[in-house]
């Protein structure tokens, strides 16, 4: 009965920690922050050193600029749920059920994006 | 805290899901922030399949994002970018707080958690004024403006088109200045509501209610729905920004 009251307090409860154990938890958190940081700055200095007007928005290396930013933002991402949302630290049964169902969105992007050029495609030969 | 102990330690699959145990070893509260999450996630992704879909079919008349967006307060100066990624860093290094304040949650430390999560709020109010003064220069536009071809009261008319509104706009598509209104103001709202919820934690944080309960899962639950903010704007500014 109780447990059904205050349920948190099981899953919880304060945890005692050796001063070593916290100066690690710092330094991981430290360490994400730069690498998150790094990467935005990074990010807006290709943004403005490459910008899609200057290389040209159908050139090949605009094509690879894309594809690293997608990367990069999946990075960060990444370390943004494991280590700030703690799901690396969660059951496996848990992280499954969160992270399954993001699958499905890959087939959502597939059909919308061949389906935006399609239409693309089909009103330019209209207009022909 | 018998209980405690056995949280981590694996368990055979009839100890699991036999009932009398959480097979997730979470609680209700943070099971439910998780589906919630997983919830808003499937909108925001829904949000940003549909901008490229758009960007696809208008293609020729979407126009170059960072020629839009090159104000930064206090000057006049042409810089592309910088005040988005700006923004982009307060909002990360909040999360950093947040991390902060959930971490001293875990040791019961009632000054950290105070400190860390009152940081997050101010994080949190940077971000929302700096995205209503992005609002307001994209709605006021340049003093020179666009002579356009647009639609009023169903009758084509060609006309001076100065900023944006949901009708027309200077820089190109309509649906350009809708997704961004869309899309931000969406993120904007779920930015605004976490600073609400954060403030709420932080009251019950300073007058001990957490401490009288003996932990401080309530930081770690609004921590969740913070970092998940933080995350919806890392793909919001690749995707809606940068591409």
């Amino acid at each position: 009965m109780e447990q059904e009251l205050d349920q948190s307090l099981y899953y919880s409860a304060p945890h005692a920690r050796t001063p070593e154990q916290t100066k690690k938890v710092r330094r991981k958190i430290v360490m994400v922050t730069l690498l998150l940081s790094a990467i935005t700055i990074f990010e807006v200095v290709i943004g403005i050193l490459y910008s899609k007007t200057h290389v040209g928005a159908e050139s090949s290396t605009w094509q690879m600029i894309k594809m690293m930013y997608i990367v990069l933002t999946l990075i960060k991402a990444g370390y943004i749920v494991i280590v700030f949302m703690h799901l690396g630290d969660e059951r496996k049964n848990l992280r499954t059920t969160i992270l399954l169902p993001i699958v499905l969105l890959v087939y959502l992007i597939f059909i919308c994006l061949f389906e935006g050029e399609y239409i693309l495609q089909y009103v330019q030969d209209l207009l022909k | 805290m018998a209980h405690q102990a056995t949280v981590n330690a694996p368990l055979t699959t009839k100890e699991l899901w036999g009932g009398g145990t959480s097979p997730f070893g979470a609680s209700y509260g943070k099971l439910m922030m998780w589906f919630f999450l997983l919830s808003d996630a499937f909108s925001f992704s829904t949000l940003l399949v549909s901008l490229g879909y758009a960007r696809f079919v208008h293609h020729a008349s979407w126009p170059v994002v960072e020629s839009v967006f090159y104000h930064f307060p206090f000057t006049h100066a042409h810089l592309p970018l910088l005040y988005v990624g700006l923004m982009t860093f307060i909002l990360i290094i909040s999360s950093v707080t947040m991390v902060l304040a959930v971490d001293a949650g875990h040791t019961n430390d009632k000054k950290g958690v105070v400190f860390w999560l009152g940081l997050t709020i101010i994080g949190g109010l940077i971000f929302v004024g700096s995205q209503a003064w992005e609002w307001y220069t994209f709605i006021v536009g340049n003093e020179t403006g666009v002579i356009k071809d647009v639609l009023v009261d169903g009758v084509v008319v060609s006309k001076e088109v100065t900023g944006a509104n949901l009708q027309y706009n200077e820089y190109g598509h309509t649906l350009f200045a809708n997704f961004f209104f869309f899309i931000t103001g969406f993120h904007g709202f779920h930015v605004f509501s976490g600073v609400v919820i954060n403030f709420i934690i932080w009251l019950q944080a300073l007058d001990g209610t957490l401490e009288r309960r003996g932990h401080y899962e309530m930081v770690e639950k609004v921590g969740l729905y913070w970092h998940f903010v933080d995350l919806v704007w890392v793909f919001v500014f690749t995707f809606f920004y940068l591409l």
